[in-house]
């Protein structure tokens, strides 16, 4: 009797070893692994003068390129991706930019410096995932639009994206808003630029927040929330 | 006794062929799962009409490249950036829609180069992912040309009689090289024809108004693709791509 027990042990336990052996490739869902490719860069950049919030972007890609988005051309160049930093540089002298990012195992964006050619700007950058889905479609936001410096131009600006998200508009009267008024690029599933003609305007989405750079002969910028 | 011990061995045989089994069993499971499937393989890139490695602003530019993926696509990633850093055109696209799901496909692909890119040398880059996540790329190289003296087609226009059977093909060729050719290649996954266009009142001249009709009576419903190759007398070529549902 004991020894029937026994045999009966040692049969249960070698079944379950066998089985084990595959339960152990699934323990749980896998964490994602980080892909820097999968992210990219948004943020603000600021004159010493504050006179305006710029917002940029930095597509991250493979191979180590990087494109530099803002309100003027779109540059490309090359970053270098370690444990604590995130470097980006345009290395054609007469477009030259540098942006370096201090980085945390939570892969977030603890310090940001840029620098055009020769000037340095204060800097403001969090990294991204890149959404499967646009993050704007369908979306409104109000919030307060500066002028060249910290004097409040707008108090309530509305910005309305279409359901389509390809388009939006803009105003202080969400009743007379036409959100089809500007055909946008989409960039990353969450930021926009819209050009016309001279006028450029930009921005990028993150916890619920819209955060809006235009240049329309003046600079115009503000962080808007989402309604 | 005897027979007792018998039947007692033959029973304990049993039971350990059992467990054999068993285990064998849970070792050709985990073993299932974590079957090596084969890299993705990319072959035949072409860049550029008939993989001339050249892209001209404001046009169409052709892009093409063989797939093989035993573990099925998940996804493929065009990245598209100056060699120089620096100002230039840069495009990234991940395409699922219509390759998602095959082994083996042909990416073929036309985009529309803006018109204000920079001249000068590309990077092309092609990422295959399949569904087990394993990861295969290629790489070529190209130019962003300007050539005032490219053949064009300007205010191209298509238009689908309403049964479906003949589209109607409006617009004016310039060509300061003299027009040679034009072929029309109409293709969807079920019917491809091409229409090749020599008439004596458009080749050898600088500029016609084309006004023409392709025959598609025989086209089954679905979902075409139009692609004009444009041909001149020095040997310059250029192409554009377009779309029409026939229902």
């Amino acid at each position: 009797m004991k020894n029937t027990f026994a045999k009966s042990m040692l049969f249960t336990a070698i079944i379950m070893t066998s089985l084990a052996a595959c339960k152990k490739d699934n323990t749980g869902p896998a964490e994602k692994p980080f892909v820097v490719t999968d992210h990219y860069v948004a943020g603000t950049i600021t004159p010493a003068n504050n006179a305006y919030n710029s917002v940029y972007m930095i597509s991250l890609l493979e191979n180590n390129k990087a494109v530099f988005i803002s309100s003027g051309n779109n540059f490309t160049g090359d970053y270098t991706l370690t444990k604590d930093s995130l470097i980006v540089i345009i290395s054609d002298p007469a477009n030259y930019r540098v942006a370096k990012f201090a980085i945390n195992e939570k892969h977030e964006l603890t310090s940001a410096y840029y620098r055009a050619l020769t000037t340095e700007y204060k800097a403001t950058g969090k990294l991204l995932e890149i959404e499967a889905t646009n993050q704007l479609a369908g979306k409104t936001f109000k919030g307060e639009e500066f002028k060249m410096g910290p004097v409040s131009f707008k108090k309530d600006l509305v910005y309305k994206f279409s359901s389509t998200g390809t388009t939006y508009g803009s105003g202080t009267d969400p009743q007379t808003i036409n959100d089809q008024s500007n055909a946008f690029e989409l960039i990353n599933n969450s930021a926009f630029k819209f050009k016309s003609g001279s006028n450029v305007e930009m921005g990028f989405y993150t916890n619920n927040q819209l955060t809006v750079f235009r240049l329309s002969g003046l600079y115009y910028f503000g962080t808007y929330t989402q309604q | 006794m005897v027979t007792e011990n018998l039947l007692r061995k033959n029973s304990d045989s049993a039971r350990w062929a059992l467990i054999i089994f068993i285990v064998s069993c849970g070792f050709v499971a985990c073993k299932k799962e974590s079957a090596n499937v084969a890299m993705p393989i990319l072959s035949n890139l072409e860049v550029g009409t008939n993989n001339n490695k050249i892209a001209y602003p404001g046009h169409d530019f052709h892009l093409e490249a063989s797939i093989v993926a035993s573990g099925s696509l998940a996804s493929i990633k065009l990245q598209i950036t100056p060699v120089l850093s620096g100002r230039g055109w840069s495009y990234t696209k991940i395409y699922t829609t219509g390759y998602a799901g095959l082994k083996n496909t042909t990416f073929h692909e036309h985009l529309d180069v803006p018109a204000d890119a920079v001249v000068g040398d590309y990077d092309v880059l092609l990422l295959v992912t399949d569904q087990l996540g394993n990861k295969s790329e290629v790489t070529g190289r190209f130019k962003v040309v300007n050539d005032p003296t490219l053949p064009s087609i300007t205010g191209l226009q298509l238009t689908l009689n309403p049964n479906g059977d003949a589209l109607k093909l409006t617009g004016v060729i310039n060509a300061p090289g003299r027009i040679a050719k034009l072929d029309v290649r109409v293709q969807s996954t079920a019917w491809t024809k091409v229409f090749s266009f020599t008439d004596a009142d458009m080749v050898g001249y600088t500029t016609h108004n084309l006004n023409r009709s392709i025959d598609l009576s025989d086209a089954p419903k679905g979902h075409y693709h139009i692609h004009f190759t444009l041909s001149d007398q020095v040997g310059k070529q250029i192409g554009y791509e377009y779309h029409f549902d026939k229902n």
